[in-house]
């Protein structure tokens, strides 16, 4: 059997826990003794969350709000290692095809009923594998999970699976309680609105529109956290809003999704905040193309576009270039599987007109070759200044563009289910493993009228092949080979055109809310448990 | 022919049900008519056929659209509106859980707006044709054209970020647990810009229909035989003209209310209050069905029983309406 040696991560995080409860003790010490007031911070969403249960949505708001309540089996960290939580050890059979998994003994539900290993067999079963989108997929080798006794959980694989580890996190396998689940239709029961976790902080009160309000746990299981008495998560639709609050010092952190990334740059030269970068697993701009559109369906069309689009300018310009870095090919430049070796199409309108021509469509007596139509959610921003970009660089090589936007819902409608588009642009999230949130943009069994599959009606058989074949290789390097050879085609046959990846900025007041964006590669919170307040409250 | 007052008021209910019942057929029909799922829209990324067909037969989507009306007919009846499909609540809960935030908004911008309307309205009527007839004329206008979301940016930028003395959006303070009358003093302090932004612009409203209405009342004869008999300008103008003008005015804040009601959206928006405005807008973004009807339903109410509660005040002061 493989053993992981988590004794010394371990002794890393009692010591992390120590020191900052020291150093924490030493700096709030004064404020304790003459306040009655709880340490509180507080937070922004920028929506109403559907529900608090992320065992069974990717939703951002519901990942967001569900974050100091629900908690998985494992922590993945920043730097993607993976740090146990909810099970502190666990072991993977030689051949890839059993998980052991031993949890704590000391966790309980914020009810006070114990947590047992029928908790998380009855999640995955029940929510994690069977609604949740990335779930399905990342449990999808899962045959049959048993529960020796309430603290080991033994997962059987059918064949080996390379990504399952990645969806032991909570932004894929949250665990939810059984014994009050049992019985209910997970997908729509009002228990979603009223969770019921593991995590360091409870919720106590939710008012639709106002704000989320969480209290910490006083039962929690690792001994000292959290550090702050309550969280607030203040709902302000209005992004200017967001700003001009927390520049007053009513708020104190903004995660990525509601910080309007244009205005990172002016507040990162704000003495009193403080920028986070969050590691780029998160999510990718990509101009998705209808192979079933008659010119798009030609290859040597989409690489004309490929040199006529210029995609370093996109990066450059939208959102003044903090939030973007260079991917090229469908796999975040983030992940340890990223294809290094990917040439770019260079930005070259002359290759392009003459790959037009060669293509059989030569200029008409407008100057025109043919016109297409791009569609992006109305929301969305960035999507809009994309557009418009292409728009020009497509017009320089003699093709018409026209643009269509509309609301999430009638665009998804019209796009997606309806197949009537040629290029959609949208930020896709891409998850913590490319088999979990890039294969189903590209395997031809994920040609579906649902959104964010695949919608480009890709098919390559060598691709469906590859992806199979990588999925058994639990062995990163010899994993690494195969996805390489998947990004070449992929980037060779271009069904999706990968613009950028983004980069999530967080900004949080300095010397006042630390530590709360790192873990996960999201971008979004999630470990409130080491979440502190140093110094003193201060206006941006 | 005239009415009486109970007449008058039995009247106006019994045409408000058939007005809802159209209002209502109306909404569900032509909601429904639009591009878009709720469940894809619930369901997030690559969702499962099983997660969208769950959704589909909670919220019965799968069945055809006229059984759907008839059911939520009879619900309605019984004051039961459907459940959210986003929230998965009750909308009754949802919407009338937000609903008074609106209402205390609206309500003191209306007020605002309705006293320093006629103010400035009467005001400019005694000195028409002067430079302050043509000033108020000027600000009205400046005011009634005057964006709410840019308005309201403008003022949180100089109030709260500058200046620091008013807090930027949200209804309570939330760092702070407060009770009683600090409670209060704080939903105040947080009400000051919206109900500004808000009362900008219906005041330019009423001032200019309270002006035009003033113009002309102080113009009739029997104002003229006032003025002769000797009577004093203030006393002319506010015993005489007034009654007759307020009329206008009243017709003008009844409607103005009941478009703020409904139409709160940009300005709950900006402020982050948590009104029906906002619910409002996003229940369409959603296509959440029910909370949509919910919120016309609701609305419409609201605007039906204003209506009636502005007949009843002008036919109050001033039985000539009472038909």
């Amino acid at each position: 059997m493989a053993e992981y040696n988590w004794s010394a991560l371990a002794m890393d995080r009692r010591r992390f826990v120590t020191g900052t409860l020291t150093a924490s003790a030493t700096l709030m010490a004064p404020r304790f003794a003459d306040a009655q007031q709880p340490t509180t911070l507080v937070g922004v969403l920028e929506e109403d969350p559907p529900g608090f249960n992320s065992a069974i949505t990717s939703t951002i708001s519901t990942f967001a709000t569900s974050s100091p309540v629900h908690q998985g089996l494992t922590l993945i960290m920043a730097d993607g290692t993976i740090e146990p939580l909810l099970a502190k050890s666990w072991e993977i059979s030689p051949d890839g095809l059993t998980y052991t998994f031993h949890l704590r003994d000391d966790v309980m539900w914020h009810d006070g009923h114990p947590f047992t290993s029928a908790d998380v067999k009855f999640s995955i079963e029940n929510a994690n594998g069977k609604l949740h989108p990335w779930g399905k997929v990342a449990y999808k080798p899962l045959k049959a999970i048993e529960t020796p006794d309430d603290h080991t959980v033994i997962y059987r694989l059918s064949a080996p699976s390379a990504s399952l580890m990645s969806a032991t996190d909570r932004a894929v396998g949250a665990i939810i309680p059984k014994h009050l689940w049992e019985g209910k239709n997970i997908a729509t029961d009002p228990l979603n609105q009223k969770p019921v976790g593991t995590g360091p902080y409870k919720l106590v009160a939710y008012e639709r529109g106002k704000e989320v309000r969480y209290e910490r746990n006083p039962n929690y299981f690792i001994k000292g956290a959290p550090l702050v008495d309550q969280l607030i998560f203040r709902i302000m639709p209005d992004p200017a809003t967001r700003i001009s609050a927390l520049q007053q010092g009513e708020v104190d952190m903004i995660y990525w999704n509601a910080l309007p990334q244009s205005e990172v740059a002016r507040l990162s030269r704000l003495p009193n905040l403080q920028i986070t970068k969050s590691p780029n697993r998160g999510a990718a701009y990509q101009a998705v193309y209808n192979l079933k559109n008659q010119y798009l369906g030609n290859k040597d069309v989409r690489k004309a576009f490929a040199h006529a689009i210029d995609r370093k300018f996109i990066r450059e310009s939208v959102d003044g270039g903090l939030t973007s870095s260079e991917q090229l090919g469908p796999v975040s430049p983030a992940s340890p599987l990223y294809n290094k070796a990917l040439k770019d199409y260079a930005f070259d309108p002359a290759l392009a007109n003459k790959l037009l021509d060669q293509a059989g469509f030569p200029r008409g007596a407008d100057g025109n070759r043919f016109t297409i139509e791009i569609a992006w959610p109305s929301f969305n921003v960035a999507a809009g200044k994309i557009a418009d970009i292409i728009k020009q660089n497509l017009a320089a090589v003699g093709v018409g563009v026209k643009l269509f936007s509309a609301d999430r819902a009638a665009m998804i409608q019209r796009c997606y289910v309806g197949g009537q588009f040629d290029i959609a642009i949208e930020a896709h999230a891409i998850g913590p493993d490319p088999d979990i949130g890039t294969e189903r943009f590209y395997n031809s069994r994920n040609i579906q009228p649902l959104p964010y599959v695949n919608n480009s009606s890709y098919v390559n058989a060598e691709v469906d092949k590859l992806f199979d074949e990588q999925r058994s290789l639990i062995d990163l390097d010899k994993r690494k080979v195969v996805y390489d050879k998947i990004q070449e085609i992929i980037w060779d046959d271009l069904p999706i055109m990968a613009l950028y990846q983004v980069v999530f900025n967080n900004v949080s007041r300095k010397q006042y809310a630390v530590d709360i964006f790192e873990d996960n590669g999201n971008g979004t919170w999630e470990s409130f448990d080491r979440a502190k307040i140093v110094g003193v409250h201060t206006k941006a | 022919m005239t009415m009486s007052l109970p007449g008058l008021v039995l009247n106006r209910v019994l045409l408000g049900i058939p007005t809802l019942l159209i209002i209502v057929t109306a909404t569900f029909v032509l909601i429904r008519l639009a591009p878009g799922d709720p469940a894809l829209i619930l369901a997030g990324d690559a969702p499962t056929p099983e997660f969208l067909a769950a959704i589909n037969e909670r919220y019965g989507l799968d069945r055809p659209i006229l059984e759907q009306l008839l059911i939520f007919l009879g619900q309605a009846i019984r004051f039961d509106l459907g459940t959210s499909i986003y929230y998965q609540q009750p909308v009754v809960d949802v919407v009338l859980q937000r609903a008074p935030a609106t209402i205390i908004l609206t309500a003191s911008a209306i007020l605002v707006a309705a006293l320093a309307g006629v103010i400035f309205g009467v005001w400019a009527a005694r000195h028409k044709g002067t430079n302050i007839d043509a000033g108020v004329g000027l600000a009205s206008l400046l005011g009634y054209s005057l964006p709410a979301f840019w308005l309201g940016q403008l003022l949180i930028l100089l109030f709260a970020v500058q200046l620091n003395i008013l807090p930027a959006g949200g209804m309570t303070t939330a760092r702070i647990q407060l009770s009683g009358a600090a409670y209060y003093l704080d939903v105040a302090r947080h009400m000051v810009l919206p109900v500004l932004t808000l009362a900008t612009f219906e005041l330019g409203l009423i001032a200019r229909f309270t002006r035009t209405a003033m113009v002309e009342a102080l113009g009739r004869d029997y104002v003229l035989v006032a003025r002769a008999k000797g009577g004093r300008m203030n006393y002319v103008v506010w015993k005489h003209a007034f009654p007759n003008a307020i009329v206008t005015t009243i017709t003008i804040v009844g409607l103005e209310f009941g478009v703020l009601l409904g139409g709160a959206v940009v300005t709950e928006t900006v402020f982050s209050w948590p009104g029906i405005g906002r619910l409002f807008y996003d229940a369409i973004l959603r296509r959440d069905f029910p909370l949509l009807t919910g919120c016309f339903i609701l609305s419409s109410i609201a605007v039906i029983v204003i209506n009636l509660i502005t007949d009843l005040l002008c036919a109050i002061l001033d039985p000539r309406t009472r038909r």
